[in-house]
């Protein structure tokens, strides 16, 4: 059912040998009840449910996009959002190579919980990590009580990427993911960041580039 | 004979397996029958729930969903608890709830069971659970995941608040205790002792889920936070839970492992966490935990010690 090219970007027939595959960890923090988990169902399955359950711990898929020759693979580590759930976070955003900090437009509290898991992510993150700031609900603007140029403007002073998305009406869904996607590194040995994996009482391991031919 | 429906007695939709299972199982439901009238003619006896190894063995056996919230009332102590405090309940309603707490209760009820059928009639009596619960229990207050709990409960006791009420306390404080806390310091334990029991017994499937990269935290805390209820399937996570009142926290240990054991093979398999985590989120469309009686029989069949549990806990209670 997954459409893999659904993530937009260029088609590409398959067995193309100039393709490339990389795989990324991006992980979605954010208040509870702001869309999280509906984003990444957008994303991955192009469905919408209107009460979706809230997620306990964290939930793990994948989906890939498209860019030119390059496959990029999104292992999608979404979490709780309940503020008792903080303190497993670290697990979830360790060696993450990519970040969505989700806020609701209609919810001033979500947008100054998300500048702090922007600056959490500053500290303890992967130096590296891509993080994108994205204002869901968009499709309930009329309730609007986060102004875009007022969060655009705290992106662009932080280097995050911007947009406003809903997973109701997918509008920038896709987008964010693969704008995302260009932004992160594709190239062989771009860094010993590449495609680590979260563990629990070890030390990060490495496991080679993020890239294979 | 008639098809099965496709909405269970408790009103969820079933899924294909399930439907499935159903149709390959006759004998299955004879069990059931049987097992209904064994403790009908007990429930007619002068003192039917009376402690015993005999209503150990009967509800090991699985409590018929008519006597489940009698049985679980007794088992757990909470019976005795409500002719102590006969209106410990009301009285909560006498205060002010907090608005902030209210609020985080009033986001996760219109999406706690959204496809459950019968679900509706029960939102104002979960929102009142949960809110009287957090008051009464200021320190666990709100965790999401309660709310899959205090609704499981409701639909077992068909709406009655107040054996909900008691029913959520004896599982938060008593069998699972400290793991909804702020500071999740039963839940971190009690995961770190279910590691430390796989590492013993299965370290081959150990050293797999360490090589992809997947702590068990990860796939365990919904285990430990719902106790299963939105993770097994319907009819088996009230199974557990019938234990769970009579025999209490022994059995999340013994529940985890046996569905690690249960996978264990598949774990080895896997070639991805992608894999990983699928098989996981199965779970509760996988046959071999749909069969309640083969998956609980399993359960009270493995060798854990309550002794063994409480050594791991006391090397593990200085974490975090």
């Amino acid at each position: 059912m997954a459409n893999n090219q659904r993530g937009g970007g260029i088609q590409r027939p398959n067995g193309a040998t100039q393709n490339k595959i990389c795989q990324f960890k991006l992980v979605l923090l954010g208040e509870s009840a702001v869309g999280k988990s509906s984003l990444v169902l957008r994303f991955v399955k192009g469905q919408f449910h209107e009460y979706q359950e809230s997620t306990i711990g964290a939930a793990f898929l994948t989906q890939t996009v498209h860019i030119e020759e390059t496959a990029v693979k999104f292992e999608i580590w979404d979490t709780a959002g309940q503020e008792r759930y903080h303190s497993l976070a670290p697990m979830y955003y360790r060696g993450a190579q990519a970040a969505i900090v989700v806020y609701d437009i209609q919810n001033q509290d979500s947008f100054v919980r998300a500048q702090t898991w922007v600056k959490e992510l500053q500290r303890q993150a992967s130096p590296n990590i891509v993080i994108a700031l994205a204002g869901n609900k968009a499709d309930l603007a009329a309730s609007r009580a986060v102004d875009y140029e007022e969060a655009k403007q705290y992106a662009d002073e932080n280097g995050l990427l911007f947009m406003e998305t809903s997973a109701k009406t997918a509008v920038n869904v896709n987008e964010i993911f693969l704008a995302i996607a260009k932004k992160l590194p594709k190239n062989e040995g771009t860094g010993p960041q590449q495609n680590i994996r979260p563990s629990g009482n070890e030390t990060n391991r490495t496991s080679g580039n993020c890239c294979s031919k | 004979m008639a098809q099965a429906s496709e909405i269970d007695e408790y009103g969820f939709k079933r899924c294909q397996e399930e439907m499935r299972f159903i149709e390959e199982n006759k004998d299955f439901f004879t069990k059931l029958t049987k097992q209904l009238m064994a403790w009908e003619a007990l429930n007619n006896r002068t003192n039917p729930f009376f402690k015993s190894t005999m209503l150990k063995n009967f509800i090991r056996k699985g409590v018929p969903l008519n006597l489940r919230k009698q049985v679980w009332l007794k088992m757990s102590g909470s019976q005795r608890l409500i002719q102590l405090h006969p209106n410990l309940y009301e009285d909560l309603f006498r205060n002010q709830f907090q608005k902030e707490i209210v609020d985080s209760i009033k986001i996760d009820i219109p999406r706690t069971f959204p496809d459950n059928i019968y679900f509706d009639k029960y939102k104002v009596s979960l929102y009142n659970v949960l809110s009287a619960f957090a008051s009464h229990n200021p320190i666990v207050s709100y965790c999401q995941g309660l709310n899959y709990i205090a609704g499981m409960i409701l639909i077992v006791c068909a709406g009655d608040e107040e054996a909900t009420f008691w029913l959520l306390k004896h599982l938060v404080e008593i069998v699972s205790p400290e793991y909804h806390t702020k500071t999740m310091k039963g839940l971190k334990r009690d995961i770190e002792v279910v590691t430390e029991l796989i590492k013993i017994r299965l370290p081959v499937v150990n050293e797999k889920m360490n090589e992809l990269g997947l702590p068990w935290i990860v796939i365990m805390t919904k285990w430990f936070i719902c106790l299963f209820a939105e993770v097994l399937p319907i009819e088996t996570s009230l199974r557990v839970w019938d234990a769970l009142f009579s025999e209490g926290y022994k059995i999340i240990f013994r529940t985890s492992l046996a569905i690690v054991l249960i996978l264990k093979d598949d774990i080895m398999k896997v070639e991805d966490i992608n894999e990983l985590a699928e098989l996981f989120r199965n779970i509760s469309k996988d046959v071999r935990f749909i069969n309640s009686h083969e998956f609980m029989k399993f359960v009270f069949s493995l060798k854990l010690k309550r002794r063994e549990i409480q050594v791991l806990r006391r090397n593990y209670s200085s974490i975090n």
